[in-house]
């Protein structure tokens, strides 16, 4: 029988035993997950150096794709883009999930009618983006069949706006938010569902109201997960607005009216085989993304401190 | 407790006014965002149900008869059934992988103690915030080398379950390795007395323990790999082995087919994960509150 | 609710099965990939039998040509083992494969999503002057291009000077404003023929319900194509020749350019010229003017075909279409050809110049010009006793109209067609002037020639 051998100066209760459980599964793992997810992000750090198009062809070039990037307008207005997008997201997302979620835990919506709110808004969160993005471009199409242009027809006679062409921010914007909402409605009840009861019992025996309650107990917790929420929405955003914009307008809209940083990643890494100018936009994407969250995140808490 | 119940709900009788007036405000918002929800959806539905034709004249009018014959044609002509195959295969595949990955991983990194195993759990952490548009690319480019993403072959889709399988074990690891540490030291460490193996211990006692975080990690995959989008339009480029999504994406680009077929290919993807969320509908709500579900 | 959920979980249970069923069945359609009697698409080499890969674009045209003359090919040629990619998504599914260095042997050079221009860039299309020196067509002793007529070819001058042909032609390739005839004759509106008709024909004619032209937003070279370039030929023959083959960036700026180009912008600019089009692709834009949103649609002659295998055109629908209303006086056609090329670094090259030989055949060309609606890039082919459309009929009648000033067009003007493109859009849009774009036209052709 092997006993344990108890390294006391190393905190650890390894055995030879446990050594190649790990090495056998978890250590195959991270062997695997190294190799796939990590090392080529290294390889692509590698030839955003490069001009590289896939081939075999491949000439240094040192800082010439950076600069390309940041002296291209069409990726700065990538970027504005994608923060206009994440802005609809923020303040339509923040907005109707404190909304909903105080409302349902807090304002004495019956059981049922709670669930199936909590049933429906939840929907959108299970479907593919790519479904999401198809049935709303058919509703904004412009043209006849086009549902939202035909509604407003039936007041306006013969309306007919070109929604993706005209505001393609605002359809996205709109539609990101509307399969975002029910997931964070969802972890915002949770949270505010975890305050303990006493602290209501005890305000309400002080005489403090529902709304009074409201402010002083429910909200700040709600602040917490609204900082939580925040920086995630953006931080996902920035890169991720991508596969919806690219359901709408794979092409980024007339003059980049619609591109964002993923699609102006993706466009010259897939469309147009300029994968070391790709890489290195991806990277700059990276570094912006992480500048902003962490600014964000780091502005809120300050905030949050205040308050 | 009933009785205090009842005392506290005829001392709240009179209800503050700023409170209903404000309830119903809100209800106003509530039943109108479950209608932004629901009529896309059924317009989608009565969509499906017109020709071609019916829909372009007007996108509001109820279908003259109705178009059944869009679902054959979508799934026989537009091979819908093939993607839906495809898709079914590699959500499988890859929740298998998972499950593997994960649960393996979380019990090391729950339960054995040492600096390296702390430094794996602390990579993954780290490795869980990587934006998936930077590996994308330079993955797609990596496999190409070796051969894993070919046009011909179905090896890509054996390739894209290995590697969803991987980019999801950071978070999911995140995910199960609380309920492992949850889980009695004594247990394990009287096995351990016994003279098994971890491998035993694993399978015997782990496993079992914590099935609930099993089956969270599988749903939630499945609905994550079921719905995938950007990597499957990026490698798959065969549409032999189109999934659902590359499917739908290929009907909007290319334009084949008409109205009919589009919404009826919708309803055939929409429908099976709908089905799991109306069935699994408390899991997946519950396992959400670490998820990073937000689209777009 | 338990009840319910027995329900749910039998309807999952069906979707299972069916899904199984769907296993046995062979998927049919024409997203999968067709061949013309040859194996599945094994990378690896069956046998003894050398690959013979062709990546062939079906859109509007349809395939039905290509299958055809595959038969024929395949049945003749044993040794091959021809894997045909034939199908709306190849260029997509083959576009890393050119970059890599394994491109397949032919390509047929269709599509929107065609990399032409980057290929051409790097070289990767195989020079065919000297083959054509000695070619003949399959079957006789004709050659190829004493057969058919070489203006057609598409030629580029690679940056050492050589100019090479890259692509050899196989139907007649060109653009007009389409518009119904029997809507016109309803209305009573004469069709424009120049620049003030046009104006005068908006004013008069155009309605909010009804402008008077749309196009795809998404793909603005078909208004560039069909409605400018016109204009633009009608300038000189010259001046003609610098822009289409962006050797001189400073045309882009010149009086005359800038002169087509302003009268462009004032026209787009009336109430009611132009439909709100810019999301649009090609075949929402087409459905839309199909059902009488808007008056003209500047296209190409695959038109028809590419409605009618939709089963889209309405009842007493009659597809006709006039030059460029854009120009002072004088009609112009540019003729184009749609083309087919050959990989510089195909793996088997011989069994691609072989299968060329075979395109050129009187059967083919017969089937190539009925299937697709377009005159034969041929001098002489007899059409007697074959089927040929209502519009193709039109077509003839249009090409031999000696009123209208034919010109041909089969220069490459690389990058400067991404900014044209969307310089279009943007002046439509008001978003940029025509100056500003002018510009930057004579930027990015400036920057080629470096």
């Amino acid at each position: 029988m092997k006993s344990k051998t108890f390294k006391r100066r190393i905190n650890s209760n390894m055995t030879p035993s446990k050594w190649i459980f790990f090495a056998v599964t978890c250590g195959v793992v991270l062997a695997l997950y190294i190799t796939f997810c990590v090392v080529p992000i290294f390889q692509s750090v590698k030839m955003s150096f490069y001009d590289w198009k896939g081939g075999t062809k491949m000439k240094y070039i040192k800082w010439d794709n950076y600069i390309e990037v940041f002296s291209d307008k069409i990726f700065w207005k990538a970027l504005k883009n994608d923060l206009i997008i994440t802005l609809i997201k923020e303040v339509v997302i923040c907005f109707l999930t404190v909304l909903f979620a105080v409302t349902l835990t807090r304002f004495r919506i019956k059981t049922g009618e709670a669930t199936f709110y909590k049933f429906v808004f939840y929907v959108p969160n299970v479907l593919s983006t790519v479904i999401i993005g198809a049935l709303w471009k058919f509703v904004f199409t412009s043209g006849s069949s086009g549902l939202v242009n035909m509604f407003i027809s039936l007041f306006k006679e013969g309306f007919n706006l070109d929604w993706l062409a005209v505001h393609p921010l605002g359809v996205i914007g709109f539609v990101a938010s509307w399969c975002g909402v029910g997931l964070f409605m969802l972890t915002m009840i949770a949270s505010i569902q975890q305050i303990p009861g006493e602290l209501y019992e005890a305000a309400r025996i002080d005489g403090a109201g529902e709304m009074t309650q409201l402010k002083y107990i429910t909200m700040p917790a709600v602040w917490l997960q609204l900082t939580f929420m925040v920086v995630s929405i953006l931080y996902q955003s920035l890169g991720g607005n991508f596969g919806l914009v690219n359901v709408f307008l794979p092409n980024g809209g007339t003059n980049g009216n619609a591109m964002v940083m993923g699609l102006y990643v993706y466009k010259y890494g897939d469309g147009e085989s300029r994968l070391g100018f790709s890489y290195a936009s991806s990277l700059v994407m990276l570094v912006i993304t992480c500048a902003i969250s962490l600014s964000v995140k780091f502005a809120m808490n300050k905030v949050g401190d205040l308050i | 407790m009933r009785n205090e119940l009842k005392t506290e709900n005829k001392k709240n009788r009179v209800e503050e006014p700023a409170l209903t007036v404000t309830r119903n405000i809100v209800r106003i918002f509530l039943i109108v965002w479950a209608i932004l929800i629901i009529f896309p959806l059924l317009w989608a539905l009565m969509s499906s149900l017109k020709t071609s034709a019916e829909f372009m004249k007007s996108a509001w009018a109820l279908p003259k008869k109705l178009q059944w014959v869009n679902y054959a044609t979508a799934w026989e002509k537009a091979n819908f059934s093939q993607y839906f195959l495809n898709s079914l295969f590699l959500s499988v595949g890859t929740v298998i992988l998972t499950i593997a990955f994960t649960t393996a991983s979380a019990y090391v990194v729950g339960k054995f103690k040492h600096p390296v195993i702390k430094s794996v759990e602390i990579f993954y952490s780290i490795f869980m915030m990587v934006p998936q548009m930077l590996l994308l690319l330079p993955l797609y480019q990596f496999l190409r080398k070796l051969s894993m993403v070919g046009t011909d072959s179905a090896n890509v889709l054996f390739t894209l379950m290995l590697v969803n399988a991987l980019q999801g074990v950071p978070f999911y690891v995140f995910l199960t390795t609380p309920f492992v540490r949850s889980l009695n030291d004594s247990v394990l460490e009287a096995a351990e007395i016994d003279g098994a193996n971890q491998f035993q211990a694993f399978i015997t006692l782990i496993v079992p323990m914590i099935v609930p975080a099993i089956f969270m990690v599988g749903l939630l995959s499945f609905v994550g790999i079921w719905n995938e989008y950007v990597m499957s339009i990026t490698y798959i480029k065969n549409p032999k082995y189109y999934t659902l999504s590359t499917g739908i994406n290929n009907l909007i680009t290319n334009n084949q087919y008409g109205y009919d077929v589009k919404f009826a290919a919708l309803m055939i993807a929409m429908l099976p994960i709908l089905i799991v969320y109306a069935i699994f509908q408390k899991p997946l709500q519950n396992g959400l509150s670490s998820s990073d579900g937000v689209k777009g | 609710m338990a009840k319910l959920k027995k329900l749910l979980i039998g309807a999952l249970a069906l979707c299972l099965t069916l899904s199984a069923a769907a296993c046995g069945g062979t998927p049919s359609g024409s997203s999968v990939e067709s061949t013309g009697g040859s194996t599945g698409g094994s990378s690896g080499s069956t046998g003894e039998k050398k690959e013979f890969v062709l990546q062939i674009y079906s859109g509007g045209y349809g395939s039905e040509m290509w299958n055809y003359v595959l038969k024929k090919f395949v049945k003749e040629h044993p040794e091959y083992n021809v894997v045909s990619h034939i199908s709306n998504t190849v260029n997509d599914a083959f576009k890393n494969r050119w970059m890599e260095g394994n491109p397949p042997d032919f390509v047929f050079l269709d599509g929107n999503d065609i990399k032409k221009t980057t290929w051409l860039e790097e070289g990767l299309l195989y020079d065919m002057t000297d083959w054509l020196k000695t070619a003949t067509v399959y079957g006789s002793d004709e050659k190829i291009s004493d057969k058919i007529n070489m203006d057609y070819a598409f030629r580029y001058t690679e940056e050492d000077g050589n100019e090479i042909i890259y692509g050899m032609p196989l139907v007649v390739s060109s653009y007009g404003m389409w518009y119904d005839e029997t809507y016109f004759n309803e209305k009573k509106y004469t069709v424009p023929t120049n620049y003030d008709e046009l104006v005068s024909w908006t004013q008069k004619n155009a309605t909010k319900d009804v402008p008077s032209l749309i196009y795809p937003g998404v793909y603005s070279g078909y208004l560039v194509q069909g409605l400018i370039l016109p204009a633009l030929a009608e300038v000189g023959d010259e001046f003609y020749k610098k822009v289409e083959t962006a050797s001189d960036p400073e045309v882009y700026v010149s009086a005359e350019f800038k002169t087509v180009m302003n009268r462009f912008a004032d026209y787009v600019k009336m109430t009611n010229a132009v439909a709100s089009c810019a999301s649009m692709d090609h075949i929402l834009s087409q459905q839309e003017w199909l059902n009488h949103k808007a008056a003209f649609i500047p296209n190409g002659l695959w038109l028809r075909k590419e409605m009618a295998q939709r089963k889209e055109i309405p009842e007493g629908f009659e597809m006709r279409y006039t030059p460029s209303p854009l120009v002072k006086q004088q009609q112009i056609i540019l003729s184009s050809a749609v083309t087919f090329g050959i990989a510089k670094q195909a793996k088997n090259r011989e069994a691609a110049l072989e299968f060329a030989r075979y395109l050129y055949q009187d059967d083919v060309i017969k089937e190539f010009v009925k299937q697709s609606d377009s005159p034969s890039v041929a001098k002489n082919v007899n059409l007697d006793g074959v089927e040929i459309s209502d519009v193709l009929k039109y077509t003839q009648s249009v090409l031999s109209n000696e009123n209208y000033k034919i010109v041909m067009h089969t220069g490459s003007w690389g990058g400067v067609d991404t900014v044209f493109n969307d310089g279009v859009n943007s002046i439509i849009a008001d978003e940029k002037t025509v100056d500003e774009v002018c510009e930057e036209l004579r930027k990015v052709a400036a920057k080629q020639l470096s």
